[in-house]
């Protein structure tokens, strides 16, 4: 199975003592060596990645669970957020991303210790995705859209990538940008998403009309989406040396 | 792209990622990303932000734990089907001995007057549970899933179940919370139906005595197979699809399923809900007929909350909100209205 980004991707996820943003960061301020930045990046990565990844798949290929284990509650939550950019579905991206690792466990003898494991996951996960859309019974325009973005149109660098995804600077960048919100914006947004509350109980609960909650919400997702995009652009920036 | 989308398309983009987009909305957004290769980009950002901001809230550490837990349990599954061919052809008597014996006990706890009934099919006995009891009760079965079964309605099973299969037939209500597995779909027959499961919550109502079979989806997803129909339903939370039996066709609507498996909990809460489906559910939880002539509108909504209240009150309270009458000839009740 072919990797979008060999043995770069597994750090992204990992929890090695070795801190990558450095080296991002090192990265962003050094545009006249891009490259070598991009290198010296990938190298520290690689060797994270391949220590973790290669233990955890001869483990896994030995048939330790605790090992599965492992891997599944690192990847889960990425895997099923670019399973859910395609499909703008939770419930199917996360039934995508269970038989994946179901699947993976019974061909475990099949696994190929050379490849990156998470790229190939992730490409797995892509390609069921696609899949499903293509195949999807249900004639809506809402499948109709989602294949259009995904299946026929491919060109845009975003698309397809999984990387602006998984980052671990991602959390902390993420609050670093929530905290630039208008304060109204701000108290909506966490309510809908760390409490977890729907429109109408923002409403009720802050005295406003659903629209209101609707509107800052739209405006939330606007604003972070241009907080965010210097650290999705610099991440994307590595596929470009795939 | 650095600039915004027009604040009209950016809100249409917020409502599609979270699922409330309407079809007008959906059709804005097609010939909007279908402009330009900016637009399209904007949309990949801003859904990768959205994902990006969900995965952060939602997948916390008990939903990690429990998506994990649901694996290691279809891995485990897969592994025991494995293990017991031998189960598939030769069902050992003392299994399907402690099955009953398990099922009586749990019966028992749940305080009922209940007929075990054994069916001679072949070599293979079967579990008949007939609730004739004033309550409805809750029977666990072998792969762990739990069954609420209304009064007056049987739920059968071969002693296949759990090994070879996961397949029950049933006759009347009931409302089933099946255990998730991957690899064992959850077959529920109930006359002429037949509903698909993985792991969801969803309420059966197939009396043979109506001339409808309603299937209510609560949570997770179900495959619908009607016989005679080639194409297969698939149904989503809220989704409840009628089979007018005599005409054989299917209808299907959004619904509140709260409504539809009020019967198994204490509290029957009808909100806003045609006067329709609150006839049934109180025929349904009464036990009697209750017919409406021509002058009562159906369609009617109302909102009542009963808990213990006998029938006579319930009528009552109808009656309060409404120009309807009611008259009781034993199990027949009339409603009419003034």
């Amino acid at each position: 199975m072919p990797g979008v980004l060999k043995n770069v991707t597994g750090c992204f996820f990992n929890q090695s003592p070795v801190e990558p943003r450095k080296n991002q960061v090192a990265l962003k301020n050094n545009h006249r060596s891009q490259e070598d930045g991009f290198l010296n990046v990938a190298n520290a990565m690689k060797e994270v990645s391949e220590a973790i990844d290669t233990e955890l798949i001869a483990r896994i290929k030995k048939g330790d669970a605790k090992s599965l284990e492992l891997l599944f509650r690192r990847l889960y939550p990425n895997l099923c957020a670019y399973a859910r950019k395609f499909l703008n579905d939770a419930a199917e991206a996360e039934e995508i991303v269970q038989d994946l690792f179901s699947i993976l466990w019974e061909d475990r003898h099949k696994i190929d210790e050379q490849q990156s494991l998470s790229s190939y996951l992730f490409t797995s996960v892509k390609n069921r995705c696609l899949n499903f859309l293509i195949l999807q019974k249900r004639k809506t325009r809402h499948a109709d859209l989602m294949r259009f973005l995904y299946v026929q149109e491919v060109s845009s660098e975003a698309a397809h990538s999984y990387h602006a995804l998984l980052a671990k600077d991602l959390e902390k960048d993420f609050h670093t940008a929530m905290e630039d919100l208008p304060t109204e914006c701000r108290k909506i947004f966490e309510l809908s998403r760390q409490e977890g509350l729907k429109y109408q109980e923002i409403a009720l609960k802050l005295n406003i009309s659903i629209k209101t909650v609707e509107t800052q919400m739209s405006r939330a997702l606007a604003k972070l989406r241009l907080q965010l995009r210097e650290h999705m652009a610099l991440v994307l920036l590595l596929t470009f040396f795939k | 792209m650095n600039e915004e989308a027009p604040q009209p398309i950016q809100e249409i983009i917020t409502r599609f990622l979270e699922g409330h987009a309407s079809e007008e909305d959906v059709e804005t957004l097609y010939a909007w990303v279908q402009e330009s290769e900016a637009n399209r980009h904007y949309f990949h950002e801003m859904n990768n932000t959205y994902q990006a901001s969900v995965t952060l809230a939602r997948y916390n550490q008990p939903k990690i734990n429990a998506a994990w837990e649901q694996l290691a349990q279809d891995i485990q599954g897969s592994g025991r089907t494995v293990e017991h061919p031998a189960l598939k052809r030769h069902p050992k008597p003392s299994f399907s001995f402690a099955k009953i014996a398990a099922s009586i006990t749990l019966l028992a706890v749940a305080g009922v007057v209940v007929f075990m009934v054994s069916k001679a099919l072949g070599a293979r006995q079967n579990t008949v549970v007939y609730n004739a009891g004033e309550n409805n009760m809750r029977i666990l079965l072998p792969d762990s899933s739990f069954v609420w079964l209304n009064r007056h309605s049987t739920l059968e099973y071969a002693p296949s179940f759990g090994t070879a299969d996961r397949e029950v037939r049933l006759k009347g209500e009931a409302f089933f919370d099946v255990r998730k597995n991957k690899k064992q779909p959850f077959i529920v027959k109930a006359e002429n139906i037949q509903v698909l499961v993985r792991g969801t919550k969803f309420n059966v109502q197939a009396y043979t005595a109506e001339p409808s079979i309603k299937t209510t989806l609560e949570e997770g997803k179900i495959e619908l197979y009607v016989s005679g129909i080639a194409s297969h339903f698939v149904m989503r939370p809220g989704d409840q699809i009628t089979l007018d039996t005599e005409a054989n066709k299917v209808s299907r609507k959004k619904v509140n399923p709260a409504n539809f498996s009020a019967w198994k909990e204490e509290q029957l809460a009808f909100d806003s809900t045609p006067l329709r489906d609150i006839i049934l559910q109180l025929e349904n939880r009464y036990k009697v007929n209750i017919v409406a002539d021509s002058t009562v509108a159906l369609d009617e909504r109302m909102s009542i909350t009963i808990e213990n209240e006998t029938l006579e009150e319930v009528l009552g309270l109808i009656q309060d909100v409404s120009t309807i009458r009611a008259r009781r000839d034993g199990n027949n009740i009339k409603l009419t209205n003034n």
